[in-house]
């Protein structure tokens, strides 16, 4: 099926230096949630479920590998440039990229559930990108073997959910659903504050600041530099323990 | 007295609880969260400390923060103001960090365990670290020096500690280079430029200046001088760190020093590129040894005493401490096992309990394993529930079979007793194989570590044998007790400890002392008798990007993952079960 | 055993530790040897930015109707 945003990944994946860094970041996200599912599997009681989470967090690391490899390879072959790159990470969401997991307080539904919807939405991105790389054959195999594998990641989240929770998966799925709309709303939310709050920060700092700021350089000028004595009060000498003080 | 030391909010936040005088529980955050250097205010680090005692919050009579936090906002403020009009999106970043919490630490320690306000106390960073290594040392009195990237204001500080029998004991700190001048952070600036992570990467800066020449010393020499006093001074026109969060070093010194290396690209030694790094992190290493050196030797001349304890994060420097060991003049230099931020969690409470409360001396154990221990039951539940014979042996008979386990060149997985606090693994959370096989040292940055080929293995021996195989400089088996420093190897051992000698001809050994570690020193014997050498290569027990396990499941779980031939917990010992992918889907479907 | 308090509660606490807290950076810089007197009025502002900052961390869904407060 086409993607609506099938323009978007074809202008996201065109450049070569994009790609690769794309390609270098999905390695840090199948990386990271590598490691989410090895605590999983730490976390886990249920032995079966224990074997799965290592073996789809070897999986991922793999898929890091893979991933790391190919971004490296691309890289070798452009000439070096300057950092400021213009970031397209969030057109290229990659599995579970929007999500954070706090492995620690799942219960394994509830988990499995999350897992599943995850898996569900990286194999259809990675489908999209498939579609996207036609002009380049070896990234493009990296996402075929990868979503080779999401395809049983898919499946066995979804047999465990059903063994886990036999009456209750349904609502397991609506839940995990509804969280990942809810941490979508939470990562915007928290996007648009820091972008607020960095506006407001600077106008303090353009407004407020200049006058402090002249009165903090001319104080650094005078201060000497190498070693600096320090007071026997701070040692505690010569007065009350200065502990209760956090100056 | 009951004082609980916390160190958070920056990098590798810890817990540590003070019973009595004595240390009864200190573990990093990382090891419960599992997050590799964890920040976070340390709760469950708390929480174990805790439990561990048998302990309910209210029952602490002090919780002591490891630094002052409105001295250290002071300093981010100041600093944002002396980069006017430059540092706009630092002073934000700084600002949203600051206020938005670490700056609010007394009501955070009040809102997350329920104590007083009246009962939360404030040491300074560096007396923090001052107290985790004199406290901590075997010495009655000591010269002090404690060095790292910056703490409120002092990045380094000098003085002396006392603790007379039956007399008070005081911590002194007489002077202090303050930021934006730190050695700490010249050091990371050089970690940042070679393209590794601040914080975490500097071990890889000092194993890859083995493998160049200081051929730009003078160019470093340019970017630190010395001072008339003795001290030292960054020209601040090389460096970023201190107008923003982006960059550690300005344009001015990349033109000195070159291309930055970029942090996907391989270090590969046999480009001149690749040497160019090598020979940087060299210069950087020899710059640094070189006022570490002149620094210890002025303060020897100053204080006339025998001992020496080093603190703060520069202290993990084993090529350093081995230098000022042997040139600065002290007979014995002692480095606590976790002589960085995480160590300040007990340092501070060590300060509170000896110089605020003025309770008496205690000498603290001379050991690092004070954290959480194993279940000894389960490694053989978790073999028995995913159907791997697992053998429960006694001490002796366990021992014996991991040491042929290690003569036929397997790499075991060796956890026992309490966890080490600190970044080392010495004993008790190790991977451990044989010594001689380079090939083996390959397997094991290939198939387990996952690391760059140019870091070194450490090698651990018992402190009996120490000094056949390692040229250890009188006070050196002391400094080798916690791996803090870095020594020749023996040039007519070199080639049976091929794995653990870096390309220097030297090792980061640790000198068992039986009382540490029984059962790892009786393995060291019985490895000996079969190879002649009673060595073994040592490293921490995880995965890169990972930290050192912590229970059972998670070496369980690391041992399952990677190329560990054999996982040894307590007194259970299994063996790796090799098999393919496809058959495991097949058999779990 | 650790009483966990909730999110919202936990920050109410840690925002009205703010004033002691302020308190002893003022105190601290009006009596200590740096001589920054003069950098007070701005540091009691931006610890009263704070508290809009430290509502904003507690109420994260909020958050960007919390800084409207500017």
């Amino acid at each position: 099926m086409q993607s609506p945003l099938s323009s978007v990944h074809r202008w996201v994946w065109r450049n070569a230096r994009r790609r690769a860094k794309n390609l270098l970041r999905f390695a840090e996200v199948e990386a990271d949630g590598g490691r989410d599912l090895v605590r999983a599997a730490e976390q886990t009681q249920d032995p079966l479920l224990r074997r799965l989470f290592l073996l789809h967090a070897l999986d991922e690391q793999r898929h890091a590998d893979l991933f790391r490899k190919r971004g490296l390879a691309l890289m070798s072959t452009l000439p070096a440039a300057p950092e400021a790159a213009s970031r397209t990470d969030w057109l290229t969401p990659g599995e579970r990229g929007l999500d954070d997991l706090r492995v620690e307080q799942e219960r394994d539904g509830a988990l499995l559930a999350f897992l599943h919807l995850s898996e569900k939405a990286a194999a259809r991105d990675f489908t999209h990108y498939i579609a996207a790389l036609e002009g380049d054959p070896p990234t493009r195999e990296v996402f075929e073997k990868v979503v080779h594998d999401e395809a049983f990641h898919m499946n066995y989240t979804r047999a465990q959910l059903l063994r886990v929770a036999p009456k209750d998966h349904g609502r397991l799925l609506w839940m995990a659903r509804l969280r990942r709309l809810w941490s979508l709303y939470l990562r915007f939310a928290g996007a648009l504050a820091a972008v607020i709050g960095a506006v407001v920060l600077t106008l303090q700092y353009f407004i407020l600041l200049p006058p402090f700021a002249l009165l903090a350089r001319r104080a650094w000028a005078r201060e000497p530099e190498g070693w600096t004595p320090i007071a026997p009060e701070r040692n505690g000498q010569g007065g009350p323990s200065p502990l209760k003080r956090q100056y | 007295m009951k004082i609980l030391g916390i160190s958070a909010h920056y990098h590798d936040s810890a817990a540590a609880l003070v019973v009595d005088g004595l240390p009864v529980g200190a573990v990093q955050q990382e090891r419960l969260s599992r997050r590799k250097n964890d920040a976070a205010f340390p709760l469950e680090a708390i929480e174990w400390c805790l439990d561990h005692a048998g302990l309910q919050p209210e029952d602490l009579d002090a919780v002591v923060f490891y630094e002052r936090p409105m001295l250290k906002f002071d300093r981010i403020l100041i600093s944002a103001l002396r980069a006017f009009p430059h540092g706009r999106a630092a002073f934000a970043h700084a600002m949203k960090n600051s206020l938005g919490e670490k700056a609010w630490v007394r009501g955070l320690i009040t809102a997350q365990l329920g104590v007083p306000r009246d009962r939360i106390l404030f040491t300074e960073h560096h007396q923090s670290h001052a107290a985790a290594a004199f406290l901590t040392a075997p010495t009655r009195r000591a010269a002090i020096m404690t060095t790292d990237g910056v703490g409120e204001w002092a990045t380094l500080t000098v003085g002396r500690g006392e603790r007379p029998a039956g007399g008070p004991i005081r911590i002194v700190l007489d002077r202090e280079v303050r930021f934006p001048h730190s050695l700490g952070m010249l050091y990371s600036t050089f970690t940042a430029y070679l393209g590794f992570s601040v914080n975490e990467g500097e071990y890889k800066v000092m194993g890859l200046a083995a493998y160049g020449r200081p051929t730009m010393a003078d160019q470093v020499r340019k970017v630190i001088r010395r001072t008339s006093d003795g001290a030292f001074a960054l020209e601040l026109d090389y460096f970023a760190f201190h107008t923003t969060v982006a960059q550690s070093y300005s344009r001015r010194f990349v033109d000195l020093f070159g291309p930055p290396r970029q942090a996907y690209e391989p270090i590969d030694l046999a480009t001149p590129e690749g040497r160019r790094f090598a020979d940087i992190a060299a210069s950087v290493q020899a710059v640094l040894e070189e006022i570490l050196v002149d620094m210890t030797r002025g303060l020897h001349a100053e204080t006339g005493l025998p001992d020496l304890c080093l603190g703060g994060g520069v202290a993990l420097n084993g090529v350093a401490n081995a230098r000022i060991l042997a040139e600065s003049g002290f007979e014995r230099v002692f480095v606590p096992p976790a002589p960085g931020d995480a160590g300040s969690a007990l340092g501070a409470a060590l300060y509170a309990d000896r110089i605020h409360f003025c309770n008496p001396d205690r000498d603290v154990p001379d050991h690092p394993f004070w954290g959480p221990s194993i279940d000894d039951d389960e490694l053989a539940r978790l073999a028995g529930e995913d159907g791997l014979p697992a053998a429960t042996l006694n001490d002796a008979a366990l021992v014996e079979q991991t040491a042929d386990d290690l003569a036929a060149g397997k790499v075991v997985g060796w956890m026992e007793g309490a966890t080490e606090f600190g970044p080392r693994a010495l004993g008790h959370r190790s991977i451990l194989t044989a010594p001689h096989d380079v090939a083996l040292r390959d397997r094991l940055n290939r198939d387990i570590k996952y690391r760059e080929e140019f870091r070194p293995f450490a090698p651990v021996v018992p402190i009996e044998a120490a000094d056949r195989y390692f040229q250890l400089p009188p006070g050196g088996a002391r400094l080798a007790r916690f791996m803090s420093g870095v020594f020749p190897v023996r040039p007519e051992w070199r080639e049976r400890l091929a794995a653990v000698t870096h390309v220097d001809g030297t090792a980061r050994v640790q000198a068992l002392e039986r009382s540490m570690a029984p059962r790892l020193h009786d393995l060291l014997e019985a490895y000996g008798r079969r190879s002649g050498l009673p060595v073994l290569l040592n490293t921490s027990f995880n995965l890169a990007g990972e930290p050192i396990v912590n229970r059972v499941v998670e070496g369980y779980s690391t041992f399952r993952r990677s190329g560990i031939d054999v996982l040894v917990a307590g007194r259970c010992r299994i063996v790796k079960r090799a098999r393919a992918r496809t058959s495991l889907i097949e058999e779990l479907a | 055993m650790i009483r966990r308090r909730g999110r919202f509660h936990r920050q109410m606490i840690v925002l009205s530790s703010m004033a002691g807290s302020t308190l002893d950076l003022v105190q601290g810089l009006w009596r200590g040897p740096s001589g920054r007197r003069w950098l007070v009025p701005l540091a009691v502002f931006l610890c009263l930015t704070g508290a809009v900052l430290i509502l904003a961390v507690t109420v994260e869904a909020l958050a960007p109707f919390v800084y409207a407060i500017f």
